[in-house]
């Protein structure tokens, strides 16, 4: 893969006002270099929106997107040019084969016939798909199918590479190799990864941005998001008519019903109770945190 | 090159994901037994075109004309609700969403429907084409098939029109207030209107007025006329003349010979007008399209377009 020059995707103040007044986004702001940035947020939470922003399909309200300089809703086209984006309800051409229908995208990024057939071969071997490529789109798996969008967007070796929700439906073993796989696109170019689900995030994102409604709660490095909640997880085993009581009063990462009662995991400033005992933050535990926070605030 | 290369893999992936599919097989099984039934035989207790009780003999040229003038009739019609889900379907499968996140313009992205709209109604007009070659030969009142004037009519006739339906099939989608049904209505009286209007020309000469004729009666009707007047005095002017799928009592219709169109530069110009009409359909329907932004209205759009 080729290396670029320093690339930089700057999100000034974009809020995004559907019809009918739904606000989406809202004061949203980031800056983005190199690397995988993770964008992390529950279902709702306007990633998908942003997303579309990002890859120049809808425009924002209000705010601007700047890629090299310009602004992505003014001139698209520079972006375009250098952009892989995977959407979250991703669908295929059922009658046509893995190269056809790459065939179909790689004349709409503009490759010419002979750089297309070998970067069609190229990533056709990197998604593990070669002795299928001949093979009918309809009778893929979902885990195929979705290997096939990750194909597609890099046809044109992509600077910003926007994938949406691009673990859903897969099996573990799917996802695992999809995160593998993202984990080696990062490198000098920039890979936006939308989901809701943090282990998808946990293992490759350089840089995580938590959203929620709308809003930008926090963008920092996964390790600077474990040292926000340092000392403030707890792992408490409880009586199971406790537990209602024990989700009230404090953010619940996770309960395992053992023998002995239910294993909380939870977050709280000091220790929720005798027999509380410290545990080692996951980013599952940040993510929460932050969250949980926002909607304190919010209410 | 590269836009030639892109409207081809456009229509292409388009086109292949339409005809790889046991519908379209049944569709061409219809529309072969479409061609059938266009050519009764004396027998037959319908006619589909008579002037003062007489026809054509089915020779490549009758056969050709007549059945590409029904197929015209029919294709143009039923063609415009076979097709109009080409922009719908990339919507439907998040594909639109990937392409408008490429550097394809609306205007390429909506001729590329068209053309594979084009492709779709010309595959079956081409099997109509080969069908009415194995019918005139089945009927067997000529038993000589000539190539040109039995395919000339298809390509001059029916090809033109199934252009334009393919064009205002993609601008109907565009539109959000024609894409479901009530674009669907309006169609049916656009066609009804256009058939009534086009009927009234009575074009005559070589001019390209004539060959404008959408449903191309002005094209091959008045020739026929001619030809049947040679054979039974006052064929001319008979009133009675009917065209479409006419029931009743045996007809028992005499026939006539007659040798076919004679495709003038003023005929062809006419015909290819609608080609014309398609690409600037097809155009306008570039520049009436959302690509794709499930929220931004087309004024919105303009502002980077």
């Amino acid at each position: 893969m080729r290396s670029f020059p320093c690339v930089r995707l700057t999100i000034e103040k974009i809020g995004k006002t559907y019809r009918g007044g739904k606000m989406a986004l809202r004061d949203f702001s980031l800056e983005v270099g190199p690397g995988i940035l993770g964008l992390l947020g529950p279902n709702g939470a306007g990633k998908s929106t942003l997303m579309r922003i990002l890859a120049t399909i809808t425009l924002p309200t209000t705010g601007r997107a700047i890629w090299d300089g310009t602004d992505i809703a003014r001139s698209p086209d520079g972006l375009r040019s250098v952009l892989g984006y995977l959407p979250q309800d991703f669908g295929v051409y059922a009658n046509l084969s893995a190269v056809e229908f790459l065939e179909y995208f790689a004349a709409a990024k503009g490759l010419d016939g002979r750089s297309a057939r070998r970067r069609i071969d190229e990533l056709l071997d990197v998604v593990n798909l070669v002795d299928a490529r001949k093979r009918p789109l309809g009778q893929y798996s979902g885990g195929m199918k979705q290997r096939v969008g990750i194909a597609q967007a890099l046809l044109n070796d992509p600077q910003l590479l926007i994938v949406d929700e691009p673990t859903a439906g897969l099996d573990p073993e799917e996802r695992l190799r999809f995160r593998n796989l993202l984990s080696e696109l990062g490198g000098d170019r920039i890979v936006i990864l939308s989901t809701h689900i943090v282990s998808d995030v946990e293992t490759c994102a350089t840089s995580i941005a938590l959203i929620s409604g709308g809003r930008l709660l926090v963008h920092d490095s996964p390790a600077a998001l474990l040292r926000a909640v340092e000392g403030q997880v707890w792992e408490w085993v409880v009586p199971g008519e406790e537990l209602a009581a024990v989700r009230r009063s404090y953010p619940t990462s996770n309960t395992v019903h053992r023998s002995d009662g239910v294993h909380v995991r939870l977050l709280a400033d000091r220790s929720p109770g005798s027999g509380a005992v410290r545990a080692a933050p996951t980013l599952e535990d940040a993510y929460l945190f932050w969250v949980s926070r926002d909607r304190v605030a919010s209410a | 090159m590269t836009t030639w290369r892109l409207l081809y893999h456009l229509a292409r992936a388009d086109f292949l994901q339409r005809v790889r599919s046991y519908g379209f097989l049944v569709t061409l099984g219809f529309t072969a037994y479409f061609c059938y039934i266009c050519l009764p035989p004396h027998e037959a207790s319908y006619v589909t075109l008579q002037m003062g009780g007489h026809r054509g003999i089915y020779n490549s040229a009758y056969v050709g004309t007549l059945v590409a003038m029904e197929t015209t009739l029919i294709l143009s019609l039923a063609g415009f609700y076979l097709v109009k889900n080409a922009i719908e379907r990339d919507i439907r499968t998040g594909v639109g969403q990937i392409l408008a996140a490429t550097p394809l313009t609306k205007s390429l992205y909506t001729l590329g429907k068209t053309l594979s709209n084009f492709a779709v109604l010309a595959v079956m007009s081409g099997v109509i084409a080969l069908a009415a070659g194995v019918m005139q030969f089945a009927r067997h009142e000529d038993a000589t098939i000539r190539i040109w004037p039995l395919l000339a009519p298809f390509l001059f006739i029916v090809l033109p029109v199934m252009a334009a339906v393919a064009s205002v099939a993609v601008l109907f989608e565009v539109v959000p207030k024609l894409r479901g049904g009530l674009g669907n209505v309006i169609y049916f009286f656009l066609w009804i209107f256009a058939c009534a209007a086009m009927a009234g020309l009575h074009a005559e000469g070589g001019g390209w007025l004539r060959g404008a004729d959408l449903m191309a009666f002005s094209v091959a009707i008045p020739s026929m006329r001619s030809a049947c007047e040679l054979a039974f005095a006052g064929c001319a002017t008979a009133t009675d003349f009917s065209m479409g799928f006419n029931f009743g009592e045996h007809w028992n219709l005499s026939t006539f010979q007659w040798v076919g169109v004679e495709w003038t530069a003023g005929i062809l110009a006419g015909r290819l007008l609608w080609f014309g009409v398609a690409a600037g359909f097809a155009l306008l329907a570039g520049a009436l399209f959302h690509r794709f932004d499930p929220s931004g209205s087309a004024a919105e759009k303009s502002k980077r377009w």
